[in-house]
């Protein structure tokens, strides 16, 4: 087992963008990267020919999540290119993060150091930017349940919910053939907060997301380095030379930090979370392979998991597609948010059920969680 | 989140089990009581109050709706427990472990089996049961001992279409070029097919074939299929990267079936009349049109008086010996008809995907329980609900069908019939009519007076001296045919769109689709856009068979719109409008398209009622493609804000 310290960058795309996203990622020498589909969800005024239902409705615009590992030290000039590639600066288009993460396999493949090594493009410096601390938080809830706390967080202005779909795994797998009675599927909402208000959006999501009850579902915060953050919360016409969300994001660049738009004091009380140790765990493998794998990390102590679908993009294996049995680009991802000192036992665990030989092929990916909640009873 | 290393399965108090189960089965049937409430609800109360004709057999058909919610609930379950899974697993596994083209081999395979297990053809034979072996000889013939030609036709054409679809979806090449090259190509040969009066007969029957052959287990097993395919090669970003699989399932079919009935016509006679076809000169091709001696001399009996029965066959025909029945061993009940019918469609389909997981990929079932579940429950909702169907919503359409002409002609009430005592010829009272004849009346007393009603002796016993009056009720809309015509296709719209509300195969490409694009495609939305393409396309085709409008203009017109919205239409759009195409005529649609068919082909004295299929699916290609562009508009404000050309941000301007 190899262990590989780097940088996981995630570019939050809208789909008409995504395709721009891929081939800056391509030029960079990046020779992996995962795609997943998920929506951005912005509000708009309800029209005059809807005279009935909300003042606002909810709008959602297909996004790509489009991920993928850099040296630590290639971070922000990557994430600058990638930015630049879709003009993520545009408010509406999308978000572009790093967060720090460990992998573990067998053989990573996943940059080119040649093409990599560019510095960053002159105008980062000229336009003196630089990642600003954010908390990414996610939260797992029964399908059909992320729109209402997308609602909610945008009417609060709290940022531009992004939704995509799972499985859960793990109390449903214990009950034999019963758990058709248990719905698997799930919804994940990410949110990027400025680190001042995650305690704030979390106990609000907790609330409205009723997520102390057994059974609704999970949250944690994991703090990343934000280089464009979309804060397009609606989406009606705008009516001045720049929008609010413009004006913010200059007086963020000018104030160097987003500190100065916390929306509650120091002295609040913080939500009654895990304070425990935690990390978060996932298996990347093939799809069609997780089933085992997961339930090996069960058995070894983890609480449940939630499984959702990559692709995986790797230009140099295109070439494969003219070979007579193809590579398959179809991934899974599977999330756990596992007690520190379980992680040892957790990568034993689900090498020795095949993680990193075929037909799974796959690899760990590690990092830190802040304050998880379960409310899985 | 953690728990302790190796622990068991839970242990679930019983009475929690039964409460998980109970909420488990509601939800369900719930969704399918919401899905046939509107279709069941609309036919009887049209029934009732517009048309104003009882509801007969009232419990039996209650009763039958019921299975039909039980089963579809059933059947759709077992859709996403089993089928479809399998499906996209196949998919998934065959390329990377047996090569591209051991999987092209399969999918004609998984194609053949599909037409063979659903063929549908009890549906074509329906339609065109009006149809006389003299007027349109060879598609008499293709309806009857050709039968196994036809099926073979669109099994090579299904066959085909699967292997080319799934070897589209593996090299990621866009639909819309096979459109622009098949639809053309087929209307050209249809126009090749109108222009010789024995093939212009077929060409309904091979369009309607496209339509019906895919099945409610076949569609989603392709689409499914298709998706996994599609994710293998590396689209997951594309939602609809694996759609079109269908569509391509629904083309080559006609092209496969008019291929046949061009090549087969040099040796059928053209249409003719009766007494030509049944001419000692025309023997030869009369037993073949007809599929044998036997067969020919029980459609003379049919068709010919005594006398000219007896100077053509000789005075004492053969007794013809009974038409073997191939299921003769097998008690005909109703019941084993469907369990045969229910385990043809779902166990050849499912042997086929088993033996390529099993065998050929030679891996374990992830979940091998939910899979034997779900195919029990498929075999157990496809046989209650056709029978439910048979029993119930087909009943319940069949008599709204033939109460259908009471739209636009009078019509005699048997059943509120009254005999009047001691009539008397004397009070007759006799009328003349412009062309010298005279008419009899009988004054009958109401409470106005007396009102003449038309006398009819055959109705009038003079020994008994009684009368027996059955009133006439005139047409429910009124005098002018026109607005009998206007309601009887409002009726078939409505119909149209309440029946595509429940099909199965729609709800399951509306669910495929709703998790494929992460619910920014909703479902109902499909379903409604759906079903109002469908009820337009089936008035469409109604108004065909009452006005006898011709069809090939009619097909030509509506797929060059079809055609010409594709061209501006996205990919993802174009790809779920086409595959809706093969959705729409499902077994709930089709049954009903016959019920109404007969009531109205019959009456208006059409030949044959192709053409409703078709219609029914390509309209609701035009649905989908225009409401692809109304999400559009819609989507403006999301849409990027800079316009191309627009001044560029200062970041773009320092950017490398």
């Amino acid at each position: 087992m190899n262990r590989l310290e780097v940088s996981k960058i995630t570019c939050i795309a809208d789909v008409r963008l995504a395709a721009r996203v891929e081939a800056e990622a391509d030029r960079l020498g990046l020779r992996e990267t995962y795609s997943e589909r998920g929506k951005q969800i912005a509000l708009q005024a309800r029209p005059f020919w809807q005279p009935f239902g909300r003042r606002f409705l909810l709008m959602e615009a297909p996004a790509d999540l489009i991920r993928c590992y850099v040296p630590r030290t290639h971070e922000l000039a990557a994430m600058a290119r990638l930015a630049a590639a879709a003009d993520l600066f545009l408010p509406g288009r999308g978000s572009i993060f790093a967060e720090d993460a460990v992998l573990v396999g067998e053989d990573f493949r996943l940059w080119d150091e040649r093409q990599l090594s560019a510095a960053p493009p002159d105008w980062v410096a000229e336009n003196r930017l630089q990642p600003a601390p954010y908390e990414q938080i996610f939260c797992i809830l029964p399908r059909g349940r992320g729109g209402e706390l997308a609602r909610t967080l945008l009417e609060m202005g709290l940022g531009v919910p992004i939704v995509g779909y799972g499985e859960g795994m793990g109390l449903r797998d214990r009950l034999g053939l019963l758990r058709i009675a248990i719905p698997q599927e799930k919804e994940i909402l990410w949110l990027l907060v400025p680190p001042g208000d995650a305690d704030f959006v979390i106990d609000v999501a907790i609330r409205k997301g009723n997520l102390r009850e057994p059974g609704n579902g999970f949250i944690g915060r994991i703090p990343v380095r934000a280089l464009a953050v979309n804060a397009r919360m609606n989406l009606d016409r705008r009516r001045h030379v720049a929008t609010m969300e413009q004006v913010i994001s200059t007086l963020d660049l000018l104030r160097g930090s987003t500190d100065w738009r916390r929306m509650t004091g120091a002295a609040r009380p913080r939500p009654a979370v895990d304070r425990e140790e935690r990390v978060h765990f996932t298996l990347v493998c093939e799809e069609g392979t997780a089933a085992p794998l997961v339930r090996a990390a069960l058995d070894a102590g983890a609480g449940g998991a939630t499984l959702s679908r990559l692709s995986r993009r790797a230009p140099e294996t295109t070439a494969d597609a003219a070979e007579e049995v193809l590579v398959s680009h179809a991934r899974e991802c599977c999330d756990l948010v596992v007690p520190a000192h379980l992680l040892d036992r957790l990568e034993d665990a689900v090498a020795a059920c095949g993680l990193f030989a075929a037909p799974a092929n796959g690899f760990i990916e590690t990092g830190p969680v802040h304050d998880p909640l379960a409310a899985n009873g | 989140m953690s728990r302790p290393a190796g622990a068991d399965a839970l242990r679930i108090p019983l009475r929690r089990k039964f409460a998980l189960l109970a909420a488990y089965a509601q939800e369900r049937l719930a969704r399918q009581v919401r899905a046939v409430a509107f279709i069941t609800a609309y036919l009887a109360l049209f029934q009732l109050f517009v048309l104003k004709a009882p509801i007969a057999e009232f419990a039996q058909i209650a009763l039958g709706i019921l299975a039909v919610i039980v089963g579809l609930a059933l059947f759709m379950e077992g859709l996403f427990l089993a089928i479809m899974p399998l499906g996209e697993r196949c998919g998934l596994r065959l390329p990377a472990r047996v090569g591209i083209g051991a999987l092209v081999a399969f999918a004609a395979v998984l194609g053949l089996t599909a037409t063979y297990a659903e063929p549908a053809i009890g549906f074509l034979k329906a339609q065109g049961s009006a149809t006389l072996p003299w007027r349109a000889p060879l598609l008499y013939y293709l309806l009857n001992a050709g039968v196994p030609l036809t099926v073979g036709a669109v099994a090579a054409g299904v066959g085909l279409a699967v292997a080319l679809g799934v070897f589209r979806s593996l090299r990621a090449w866009s639909l819309k070029p096979f459109l622009y090259a098949a639809l053309p190509g087929l209307l050209v040969l249809s126009w090749w097919a109108a222009r010789d009066p024995r093939t212009a007969a077929i060409i309904g029957l091979a369009w309607d074939s496209g339509g019906v052959t895919t099945g409610p287990v076949t569609v989603p097993l392709l689409i499914a299929l298709g998706v996994g395919v599609s994710r293998i090669a590396g689209r997951g970003d594309e939602p609809a990267g694996g759609l079109g699989v269908v569509t391509l399932a629904s083309a080559l079919p006609v092209v496969m079936v008019l291929l046949l009935g061009l090549a087969l016509a040099p040796r059928f006679p053209p249409p003719g009349e009766a007494s030509g076809f049944f001419a000692p000169a025309q023997h030869a091709q009369a037993v073949q049109v007809a599929g044998g001696e036997a067969a020919l001399r029980q459609l003379a009996a049919a068709h010919l008086s005594p006398a000219e029965m007896a100077a053509r066959f000789g005075a004492e025909p053969e007794t013809s010996p009974a038409p073997t029945d191939p299921r003769r061993f097998f008690p005909r009940t109703e019941v084993r008809t469907h369990v045969f019918a229910a385990v043809k469609a779902i166990l050849p389909l499912a042997a086929v995907l088993l033996f390529a997981l099993l065998v050929v990929v030679r891996e374990r079932l992830p979940h091998a329980d939910e899979v034997a579940l779900g195919l029990a429950f498929s075999l157990a909702g496809m046989l209650l609900f056709s029978y439910g169907m048979d029993r119930g919503l087909s009943r319940l359409g069949n008599q709204a069908g033939r109460a259908l002409p009471r739209a636009w002609e009078a019509t005699a009430r048997p059943d509120k019939a009254v005999t009047y005592r001691d009539v008397d010829e004397s009070l007759l009272v006799r009328a003349a009519r412009p062309d010298g004849t005279v008419a009899e009346f009988l004054p009958l007393a109401d409470k106005n007076g007396p009102e003449f009603v038309p006398f009819h002796r055959d109705r009038y016993d003079a020994a008994t001296r009684e009368y027996r009056w059955i009133p006439e009720e005139g047409p429910v809309a009124g005098d002018e045919a026109f607005w009998g015509y206007f309601l009887v296709l409002a009726f078939v719209f409505v119909m149209g769109m309440g029946a595509t509300l429940a099909e199965p195969s729609l709800n399951a490409l509306g669910i495929t689709l709703e998790e494929l694009t992460t619910g920014t495609y909703k479902r109902s939305f499909l379903i409604l856009t759906v079903a109002l393409g469908v009820g337009t396309g089936m008035a469409m085709g109604f108004g065909r068979i009452l006005f006898a409008w011709p069809m090939v203009p009619l097909l030509a017109g509506s797929y060059a719109l079809a055609l010409a919205l594709t061209v501006f239409s996205s990919e993802e759009i174009a790809a779920i409008a086409w595959d809706c195409a093969g959705v729409t005529t499902g077994p709930i649609t089709v049954p009903l398209v016959i019920a109404a068919g007969l009531g109205i082909g019959q009456r208006a004295g059409a030949a044959e009622a192709f053409g409703v299929v078709t219609m029914g699916s390509v309209f609701p290609i035009i649905a989908v493609l225009l409401s692809g562009f109304l999400v559009a508009a819609r989507r403006k404000s999301l849409e990027l804000d800079e316009a191309p050309g627009a001044a560029p941000t200062p970041l773009r301007r320092n950017a490398p």
